[in-house]
């Protein structure tokens, strides 16, 4: 079966945003809230290439990113960027989505859902939270996470350098 | 939604799409159960940390790659704490600041490690003292763990505790819990799964267990009533836990003062809350206690 010539960039994209993610991120905060390179990486590649290859990314990614940064976690990060990038992509199934809502919006709601379920996380562990830290910490990475999320999503539209596929109803093949 | 109206192919591939999602789904679910259900010893903490291995060299030379970006990143944020608390002070700051920024941040590693030299001095017959750079935060301000660059290559084992410094003082930050050759994880007494012996000075030898209670915030419970509690009053480890078992952690390392003392005119024990010595997140670099003698070997293998 030939692969398709873009799945090394997918690839690629998405090892570089592990690595930004656990390498540079952490070390960029403000208010205690860091950017979220990575759901923007997801965010972008679901929007180009679908809601599958959205949420294989997303899930991969997530689970790379537990396994070398130090997370009390293993699988809790990759099932919410699997929930990004596939909703991302299910959404801009829909003929128009893309031009009705910005990336930039797709980036913040995605970061709200990835916060979200780690605080549920935390609560789950009985793990203690404050609720004015929590609110800063969380308003902080989703100001962060738009601030780059466009540069990221230009980058990424270069590397892929195609308009999207919206699959499976609209493939050419099918005819 | 139908699919009467798709294409065999299209029916396809919805199906396969479904399917592998479905089985991603169910990967990721039964990961976290079982990561969460095992112990630190367990296969997949065993993968973690050979993963973790693997990228300690990218992760000690972007550390150091983005060192001056990560400088000039935190001059750039406490400016902007300082403008917010004194804008009337805002051009004085501007100046002072510029001036700071050239010598400060040597001056400040300097003193820092200056510091981490000279504590702990009383361990030194059953620990050896390794210095270590955190290499690697969480990505997620929800985890209190750090990866540092050094491993059982440097006699860092699981369990050994870990001591950081700061402007108030230097005292126990947190204990490694995974440990790699050349890397270790970690974890800060601010993760809830950390409970410490403590005991207070000036107390009559009253031992209590710390735990926290929220982010930068302590307490400990267990002391008894009559004991004698004043805030500001030094805690140590006890070298034992409350209920006269071996603790991990060698007695007499400071770790931070009391700043509440609360009981009820019934109660038989009193809960203390504590200020911690050193905030962890401010930390670029900690102090490993490798065990060397057989007792702090034996202390260590505590389950």
């Amino acid at each position: 079966m030939a692969v398709s010539p873009r799945v090394p960039a997918v690839i690629a994209i998405a090892l570089v945003a592990v690595l930004v993610q656990v390498c540079v991120m952490p070390f960029l905060t403000v208010a205690q809230g860091m950017p979220d390179f990575l759901v923007c990486a997801v965010v972008s590649v679901a929007l180009f290439r679908g809601a599958l290859v959205g949420a294989v990314v997303g899930a991969c990614a997530g689970m790379a990113v537990e396994l070398l940064a130090p997370v009390g976690t293993l699988g809790a990060l990759a099932l919410l960027y699997l929930a990004v990038g596939y909703g991302v992509g299910r959404f801009c199934d829909r003929e128009g989505a893309q031009e009705v809502l910005p990336v930039v919006l797709f980036c913040v709601i995605g970061e709200c859902v990835v916060q979200v379920g780690q605080i549920a996380m935390q609560v789950l562990l009985a793990r203690p939270l404050i609720a004015g830290d929590v609110v800063r910490e969380v308003l902080a990475a989703l100001i962060l996470t738009a601030l780059i999320a466009l540069p990221i999503h230009v980058i990424v539209r270069t590397v892929l350098r195609a308009p999207r596929v919206i699959e499976p109803y609209r493939m050419p093949s099918d005819g | 939604m139908s699919n009467s109206g798709q294409t065999p192919l299209a029916q396809r591939r919805v199906l396969a799409r479904r399917l592998i999602i479905g089985g991603l789904v169910v990967v990721c679910v039964m990961t976290l159960s079982v990561f969460a259900r095992e112990t630190n010893s367990g296969p997949l903490h065993g993968v973690q940390n050979i993963a973790g291995t693997v990228v300690t060299p990218l992760q000690e030379g972007t550390s150091r790659a983005i060192a001056p970006v990560r400088n000039a990143w935190g001059w750039f944020t406490d400016l902007l704490h300082a403008r917010d608390r004194a804008t009337q002070l805002a051009r004085e700051n501007q100046a002072l600041r510029t001036e700071l920024v050239q010598g400060q941040f040597g001056a400040e590693e300097q003193q820092r490690l200056a510091k981490l030299a000279t504590i702990g001095s009383e361990w030194r017959a059953d620990y050896s003292q390794v210095p270590a750079a955190i290499i690697g935060r969480s990505p997620s301000p929800w985890y209190e763990q750090v990866r540092i660059d050094k491993g059982t290559n440097d006699g860092v084992i699981v369990n050994s505790p870990v001591l950081g410094a700061a402007d108030v003082g230097a005292g126990l930050v947190g204990v490694v819990t995974q440990s790699g050759p050349v890397s270790a994880v970690v974890s800060f007494l601010s993760d809830p799964r950390t409970s410490v012996g403590v005991t207070i000075v000036n107390s009559d030898g009253g031992i209590g267990l710390l735990q926290p209670t929220a982010p930068g915030a302590f307490s400990i419970t267990g002391i008894p009533a009559q004991s004698p509690i004043a805030n500001g009053d030094p805690v140590m480890t006890a070298g034992f836990s409350r209920f006269g078992l071996q603790s991990i952690y060698p007695r007499g390392i400071p770790i931070g003062l009391i700043t509440g003392v609360g009981r009820g005119e019934v109660d038989v024990t009193q809960t203390v809350q504590m200020s911690p010595f050193v905030n962890p997140d401010s930390l670029a670099y900690l102090v490993v206690l490798a065990p060397k003698s057989v007792l702090a070997k034996q202390r260590a293998m505590t389950p």
